[in-house]
């Protein structure tokens, strides 16, 4: 991050959701179809920007819907010229501006200029001006609310369709599957021109989009966002359902939230899917299961054992979070996770060489691990792959601490050998005690023995 | 005080724009007109001009552009040629319909294809229909003249259109001629600052166009149509002005030894001249020739071009433009129209000459003449004629 672009975001807190600001530069009083994923955003857009603000619009639905003479939805000032130069506009009025506060002819009171188009104006027709507008450095704010195609004339295909939708110009037959080119990816382009700031944004995520905009507008120089705007009308949606599709896209990562600044891309939100997301141990859910899709099933366990050395166990005996945030439950039910979990530690066990990961090297600090259940097994997992000798103190004849009953119920007897404790014995550096009772005073007893740490 | 100077036509007109103090420039390079932006870009680099020089990436944008900064309040100056027009002239339109005074110069050259870098008048007969206002200079000093004069008109509120100023490419734009060049203090007399009657300002918001539905466009252009109209008033008034203040007269149509012509040459940009020298031969040997000038080509001066030729018997009207409807060239069909709705019959010929950089010589005229006299003599009918045609 440049030294002018961390100056300028220093102040800024970022919006909260129950002090949003009330101005409405954008007035209700607009002509928008129901559910307007589009409407929507540009509100919130409007409502980080406040009204010192001057907006260029392209061509599009926003144009047509806030501004039919003699009525206006504009509490700010507004300028329509043409479908794909709204980037060049916003220059005429930026270098206006620049060359009259100079001379002397009006006063510089911080003005943002903004300007909007949708996913044609910007991907398509607009791309040249757009281009133009941010190697020339001009200092304005453009946003794409991107429909996913050109709505306005009746949901033709664009170049920011994604593969296989179905448009009025990319239809489904014999001989297409619908679109078939897949996304331009129109906010990689753009950061490719090397401008201060760049993001993605979601009316799903309303103080995430809000707080990108007033970034936008602080930095110096050209900003772009690139909005997800659900379109009930050409999506054949129900337009109640517009900020959940809006939503499901980001967490599917079919919309991925991200900012760039200055050349650095970072993610806005956790970087696991929903699913992973959800997972209390943390699994990257939406790798392994790629990984079992793809036929290759011990790289999915290796996938599963970075984050979980009880896979056997935990994909009988998990109430699977996952599965209840899964995407595709709205469509035809969540994936499988435990089960496919389940499989291929199965696969790994009954295998005549289970896989126990690399140790990364020797440490000499000795280790001693009170508790041979799930967490202290865990704990003896991990730092067994770091390298520490391991020792586990249990008073009870096996591992598996006081689940252990339970899970001779619910599991399968087969396995109820513990798949990590099989891991862990043929991993080197972990001894188990058994029988061995640790009273809470004898922890001391442990470290005088020599052990650096006591778990 | 103003100073004579030998000047490249391109470096003076870029002169005169930067004597018009404007603030911003949004141009994209085009032969024939580049001198005039890289002698513009030069004069904000020196710091002679404080303004704006937004390098566009296409004429699009630079019309674009000199919307958006006009809209904003700026004054705001433009210049290209041919494809360039041809690329920016659907925001042309919307520069006039938004009425916003933008200046813009027009190095006259032929449209492609085949592609062609040389003069003629097929971006000034493109322009015709996108309600701009429309002046074409002669010489270089009429180029300057004229500059200053459309920013004074332009920015009128009785007006409040786009000015484009023409020039024949290379004939014109890199000739270099004997120029008064008026000084700063002159133009600022002549020429008051820019107040602009609605800006687009956070304090006074206004939305600028907007949609048109049935029930107002059709009154939308009535207004527009009135406005170009009315603003002869307005380019007369900045003439007589201009006269009081720098000596020089310009008509909207000029005529040149045409009061008792029985044959009048009708011409319009850098020919003129070379027709007049025409004239001066055949006047000699006592030919009843004259010659009409058309300054003005938008608000279209259809009384002023009646009056000048209506004693004339025969026309020789000249196209510097293949319109290809298979009737007449432009200029011609305008004059007909003047003629047909006046019930006046006089014989009419039109040249088609200087398509793409041709030469048109003293002797072409004087060819027009001898043939539109001979054709009238005949009962030919009436038509147009493509001239130094290679067969």
């Amino acid at each position: 991050m440049g030294k002018e672009t961390v100056e300028k975001l220093k102040g800024f807190k970022g919006f909260r959701l129950t002090h949003l600001p009330e101005e409405e530069p954008l007035s209700p009083g607009h002509r928008a179809c129901q559910g307007c994923g589009e409407i929507a955003a540009l509100r919130m857009v409007m409502k980080a920007l406040g009204s010192n603000v001057v907006v260029v619009s392209a061509t599009g639905c926003m144009e047509i819907v806030t501004s039919p003479y003699p009525q206006t939805a504009w509490n700010v000032p507004w300028l329509h010229v043409a479908f794909e130069n709204a980037s060049a506009v916003v220059s005429g009025v930026e270098s206006a501006y620049k060359a009259m506060i100079r001379k002397g002819k009006i006063q510089d009171e911080d003005t943002v200029f903004l300007a909007y188009g949708g996913d044609g104006a910007t991907a398509d027709i607009g791309l040249q001006s757009l281009s133009g507008a941010l190697e020339r450095g001009h200092n304005f704010v453009y946003v794409c609310l991107d429909n996913e195609a050109y709505m306005n004339t009746g949901i033709q295909r664009s170049s920011s369709t994604p593969y296989g939708a179905m448009t009025t110009t990319s239809p489904p037959g014999k001989k297409s599957i619908g679109q078939s080119t897949w996304k331009k990816n129109m906010p990689a382009i753009v950061a490719a021109h090397g401008i201060p700031y760049v993001a993605t944004a979601s009316p799903a995520f309303p103080v995430d989009l809000m707080n990108k905009v007033r970034k936008a507008a602080m930095m110096p120089g050209p900003a772009y966002i690139h909005i997800f705007s659900p379109c009930p009308t050409g999506w054949r949606a129900s337009p109640e359902t517009s900020i959940e599709l809006a939503r499901l896209a980001v967490l599917s990562r079919v919309f991925p939230l991200y900012e760039v600044i200055d050349g650095k891309w970072i993610h806005s939100r956790p970087e696991k899917a929903a699913c992973g997301a959800a997972c209390p141990a943390g699994i990257d859910i939406q790798g392994f299961v790629g990984l079992i899709a793809g036929g290759r099933f011990m790289d999915a366990l290796k996938v599963i054992k970075q984050d979980n050395p009880l896979p056997a166990i935990c994909g009988r005996v998990c109430h699977h979070p996952c599965e209840l945030v899964c995407g595709r439950s709205h469509a035809d039910g969540a994936v499988a996770i435990e089960y496919l979990k389940r499989f291929v530690a199965d696969l790994d066990l009954k295998s005549e060489k289970v896989f126990i990961p690399e140790k990364k090297g020797d440490k000499k600090d000795k280790v001693a691990i009170v508790g041979a259940g799930p967490a202290g097994l865990t704990a003896a997992y991990f730092l067994a792959i770091e390298g520490y000798p391991v020792t586990i103190f249990d008073n009870m004849p096996e591992p598996g601490g006081g689940s252990t009953p339970g899970i001779w119920v619910s599991a399968s007897r087969d396995l109820v050998d513990w798949s990590a404790i099989a891991d862990l014995r043929r991993f080197g550096g972990i001894r188990i005690e058994d029988n061995v009772l640790v009273e809470a005073s004898g922890t001391r007893n442990l470290t005088r023995e020599a052990f650096a740490a006591t778990a | 005080m103003a100073k004579r100077v030998g000047m490249e036509v391109s470096i003076a007109a870029a002169e005169a724009v930067g004597l018009a103090d404007v603030d911003v420039i949004a141009a994209y390079p085009i032969t024939p007109q580049t001198h005039i932006v890289e002698h513009l870009s030069e004069l904000v680099a020196s710091g002679h001009l404080d303004a704006e020089f937004v390098p566009v990436e296409s004429e699009h944008s630079a019309m674009s552009t000199c919307v958006g900064s006009s809209a904003a309040g700026a004054r705001t100056f433009t210049s290209t040629s041919s494809q360039g027009y041809a690329l920016m002239s659907e925001i042309c339109y919307i520069a006039a319909s938004l009425r916003l005074p933008i200046v813009m110069v027009t190095a006259n050259r032929a449209l492609s294809a085949p592609i062609s870098i040389w003069n003629d008048h097929a971006d000034l007969m493109m322009a015709r229909d996108t309600g701009w206002i429309q002046t074409v200079a002669e010489n270089g000093q009429e180029v300057v003249d004229l500059i200053i004069h459309a920013f004074r008109v332009a920015e009128d509120h009785r007006v409040l259109l786009p000015v484009m100023v023409n020039l024949d490419g290379f004939i014109l734009s890199h000739m270099i001629e004997p120029i008064w060049m008026p000084d700063e203090a002159e133009v600022k007399a002549y020429l008051p600052p820019f107040v602009p009657k609605l800006r687009l300002d956070p304090k006074s918001p206004v939305t600028i166009g907007p949609v048109g539905m049935p029930d107002v466009y059709t009154e939308a252009k009535k207004v527009q149509d009135e406005v170009l109209k009315s603003s002869r008033a307005v380019i007369e008034e900045a003439w007589d002005d201009f006269e009081a203040k720098f000596g020089r007269r310009y008509k909207a149509v000029e005529t040149y030894k045409a009061d008792d012509a029985e044959t009048i040459l009708i011409t319009m940009g850098s020919i003129s001249e070379t027709a007049m020298t025409a004239v001066d031969a055949m006047r000699e040997q006592g030919r009843k020739a004259g010659l009409v000038r058309i300054r003005l080509f938008r608000p279209f001066p259809a009384q002023d071009l009646f009056d000048a030729v209506k004693g004339a018997k025969q026309l020789a009207i000249v196209d510097r433009v293949m319109n290809l409807n298979g009737i007449c060239g432009p200029v011609c069909g305008e004059i007909k129209s003047v003629l047909f709705d006046r019930q006046h019959a006089p014989y009419v010929q039109n040249y088609i000459a200087g398509l793409g950089g041709r030469d048109v010589t003293v002797q072409n005229f004087t060819e027009m003449v001898d043939a539109v006299e001979g054709s009238a003599q005949r009962g030919d009918p009436m038509g147009y004629e493509i001239i130094n045609l290679k067969e």
